[in-house]
């Protein structure tokens, strides 16, 4: 289990996940990149996890390095996200990058948002 | 808005919308004036808008958006019944065909075409400096009712107001209006469409009336099973002798003899 693997003052990306995000940076011709992760109000459970690939940070954001790339995460955010882990499953059945939340008390069945 | 309530909101469209809970439960229904400003005016139909403010702070993150309680400088008059809209249209000597701002001799106001109800439904909003002037105006045109009056209407034509439904499922108040099916997700999705999907709507608004008061909240059968709720009701009903309310019943057992403590309650079909 990924659950509870992670120190609250961080969030970790999975090497799979990581991977991933490569690949995507790659498609989109970015040498220099970073993975945001952000929380917005929405989703079947309240709140909505964010990912963009982007160039750069903004002042206000966490910079996290995790498997070899940067992670910016909008300090606002941060408290929703906490201690969270970010993997990727794939294959016919995968669901694509999964969200590991220990702050979540309850998400909706596709795994996009969450409740705290 | 669109990804935190029920209905579609689309640009430029006056839209009666709910806000649920993750459980699918109802915390609000409220309008949003969708005017090409920077601001969206939302008219709450609960008795705290504060309630309302806070739940969609709550959903507010990253986002440059202020949310602010202007209710104690607005004020609603509501106009209903057969012919109201054709009436009021001849009173401002305009065609009233949709929701929009209306500027009539020296007042502004904004008027509200509410479809979600069983009938004609006009909602006005007014800043309280010039609510006496247009309730003037009004009252030679249309008659004012009670509070008791007005709830007596009510019950006949099954309108709930949103206190009383605070907490319960809106498809079980047959508020399928106020819900688009093809949006995708907001608050409270996954449950309502679960509802819908596999049918497990197991409630159904009804009038109820007894010879006694109600004097319990819960409904029960004979055996002492829970049934359903009292969700409101008036000491007498304007029309009968009897007490009178709106109750949240069970769909089985709507043919079935239902109490309230230990007196028997009708179900008016």
């Amino acid at each position: 289990m990924l659950k509870n693997t992670v120190p609250i003052n961080t969030i970790k990306i999975t090497e799979k996940a990581a991977s991933k995000v490569k690949q995507f940076a790659n498609q989109k011709s970015m040498s220099n990149f970073g993975l945001k992760v952000s929380v917005k109000g929405g989703g079947c459970s309240g709140l909505t996890y964010v990912l963009d690939i982007v160039d750069n940070h903004e002042k206000e954001d966490k910079v996290i390095k995790s498997s070899g790339i940067e992670v910016y995460i909008p300090k606002k955010a941060f408290v929703f996200l906490a201690g969270t882990v970010l993997d990727f499953s794939d294959g016919l059945n995968g669901k694509g990058f999964e969200f590991y939340n220990p702050n979540a008390k309850k998400s909706c069945g596709c795994g996009d948002s969450f409740s705290v | 808005m669109n990804r935190i309530t029920t209905n579609d909101i689309l640009e430029n469209l006056n839209t009666r919308t709910l806000l649920l809970d993750d459980n699918g439960r109802i915390i609000d229904n409220f309008i949003i004036v969708n005017s090409q400003e920077k601001f969206k005016l939302l008219i709450s139909d609960s008795s705290k808008a504060s309630d309302l403010k806070n739940q969609i702070t709550k959903y507010v993150i990253l986002e440059d958006i202020n949310v602010e309680n202007i209710s104690s400088s607005y004020a609603r008059i509501s106009i209903f019944g057969e012919g109201s809209i054709k009436l009021l249209s001849e009173i401002f000597n305009f065609s009233i065909t949709q929701s929009k701002n209306i500027h009539y001799k020296d007042f502004s106001f904004f008027i509200f075409l509410d479809n979600s109800k069983p009938l004609e439904w006009i909602d006005i909003i007014i800043e309280k400096n010039d609510l006496q002037y247009i309730i003037g105006f009004l009252s030679s045109s249309f008659l004012s009712i009670s509070d008791f009056e007005f709830k007596n209407f009510r019950f006949n034509n099954l309108i709930t107001v949103l206190d009383e439904i605070v907490g319960i499922h809106p498809l079980e108040l047959s508020m399928n209006q106020l819900i688009s099916f093809d949006k995708g997700c907001y608050i409270g999705q996954e449950v309502v469409a679960r509802m819908d999907t596999y049918n497990k709507i197991q409630r159904k608004l009804v009038r109820i009336t007894s010879d006694y008061p109600f004097e319990e909240k819960i409904l029960r059968t004979i055996e002492s099973n829970n049934v359903g709720l009292v969700l409101s009701y008036l000491c007498k009903s304007f029309d009968s002798s009897k007490f009178s309310g709106i109750g949240l019943i069970k769909n089985k057992e709507i043919n079935h003899s239902i109490l309230c403590g230990d007196k028997i309650v009708s179900i008016i079909h």
